[in-house]
């Protein structure tokens, strides 16, 4: 339903005037529209182009340029489009979590404050001034990425978006590994540039009683129906732990693991 | 040092005699110059002469932008007094020169005051202002609200 809507939207039409084959109609009124202007002496000489357009609303603030959506659907076209959003998202805001380790349901977390982008450009001090509350958001924090946090309590991940305060609750991670209460898991949240997909690594894994570590690895692709598979590798990586937090350096995912109980590696993933 | 004197002529005819040095801030000129050397008249057909007389203005004081930071400071607080000469009505047909004339800080510095001014439009005021015409229908527009409550959860607006 919503996915219609939008295609209408690109499409500049109305609804109702597809319905009713009337095509001629929105075409008229443009031409009225782009005529008006040129009688008087203080006018808009021709409508704003769409680059011009861009380069205003990307200096709003989130509320306002959500509100915005609203003024028209060239409008909601040009602020919905992932290229405005990748522009858009080139801010950035500090993030403090506190997580009780006894009970992480327990939790709280404070960022600083980012209206505008000029906000921070002349100043090299932040200051975390803003309690975030939303719902959903408790538990470990993953990590965070382009305005978007992912966190994890026990085999739920989430991944929270801190503008829209908009949620997702990815699939419950299954694992042979995995015993009852047992919180032997360890995510990564990353964005891959190339095909420009948000993907989530969880590992989970077991210590046998002779301290051998088994571990088995999933991702999953971020996206409508998104499901965890088990990660595909031509020469499979050693059974480990992470015990670090993920680092992307171009593309590649680094951390540090246990492979046995005194043997510490740096893994890489890509 | 010699300085070449260019004349820029608006759409409705009215003539600015510049320095080279200003001229060539407005990168279309720059790009025609370099195209042809012996140039001393250029027509911009797509300014006014209201409007080109500011973009000079602001091409002027920014003709060496020095890099100390007093130099820097200075020129901020012009622009920002430059920009508060104009309503909001006069900055759009400034972005709309700035483009077609393609300078670049004008435009970063325009673009920044109309969203610093149109921060606090409802999206009627919005429509107004930037000439553009509703065309969602009563429940599509309920539904772009609903679909982005969170920026509309404020008690002012009207509920979806």
């Amino acid at each position: 339903m919503w996915f219609s809507f939008r295609l209408a939207a690109v499409k500049g039409l109305r609804k109702k005037e597809i319905r009713s084959d009337e095509f001629e109609k929105p075409r008229k009124r443009r031409r009225v529209m782009n005529s008006k202007p040129c009688g008087g002496g203080n006018y808009l000489p021709l409508p704003l182009g769409q680059g011009d357009l861009v380069n205003i609303l990307a200096r709003l603030p989130a509320k306002e340029v959500t509100k915005s959506m609203c003024v028209s659907q060239l409008w909601y076209t040009v602020i919905s489009s992932r290229v405005f959003i990748n522009l858009f998202r080139n801010r950035q805001r500090l993030l403090l979590s506190i997580v009780d380790k006894a009970d992480p349901h327990k939790c709280g977390f404070l960022s600083s404050s980012s209206s505008s982008p000029r906000d921070h450009s002349d100043t090299s001090v932040s200051v975390l001034d803003q309690y975030l509350k939303m719902p959903g958001l408790g538990g470990y924090v993953v990590n965070a990425l382009r305005g978007l946090l992912c966190v994890r309590l026990g085999r739920r991940v989430r991944i929270c978006n801190l503008t829209t305060k908009q949620r997702v609750t990815l699939p419950i991670i299954r694992s042979s590994l995995l015993a009852e209460h047992s919180d032997n898991i360890w995510s990564y949240f990353g964005h891959d540039p190339v095909h420009d997909e948000y993907k989530v690594l969880s590992t989970t894994w077991v210590v046998t009683e002779e301290q051998r570590v088994r571990s088995e690895h999933q991702v999953l692709v971020l996206g409508p129906g998104a499901s965890w598979r088990s990660t595909q590798s031509r020469t499979l990586p050693p059974a480990h732990h992470p015990f670090s937090q993920g680092i992307s350096i171009n593309g590649m995912l680094y951390y540090g693991a246990w492979l046995e109980a005194n043997k510490c590696w740096l893994m890489s993933l890509d | 040092m010699s300085s070449n004197k260019i004349v820029l002529t608006s759409s409705d005819g009215e003539s600015f005699e510049v320095e080279e040095v200003v001229a060539r801030k407005l990168q279309i000129v720059g790009h025609m110059l370099e195209d042809d050397c012996v140039i001393n008249e250029i027509p911009l057909q797509n300014v006014t002469g209201d409007i080109l007389s500011m973009v000079i203005e602001y091409c002027k004081t920014h003709v060496d932008e020095e890099e100390s930071e007093e130099a820097q400071t200075k020129l901020k607080t012009w622009d920002e007094e430059f920009m508060k000469k104009f309503d909001i009505k006069t900055l759009l047909q400034i972005i709309l020169a700035a483009n077609y004339l393609n300078v670049k800080g004008l435009l970063d510095l325009v673009s920044q005051t109309i969203a610093d001014t149109i921060k606090d439009y409802t999206p009627e005021q919005i429509r107004e202002v930037f000439g553009v015409e509703n065309d969602y229908t009563e429940e599509e527009e309920a539904e772009v609200r609903k679909e982005n409550a969170w920026a509309f959860d404020e008690a002012d607006t009207p509920k979806p």
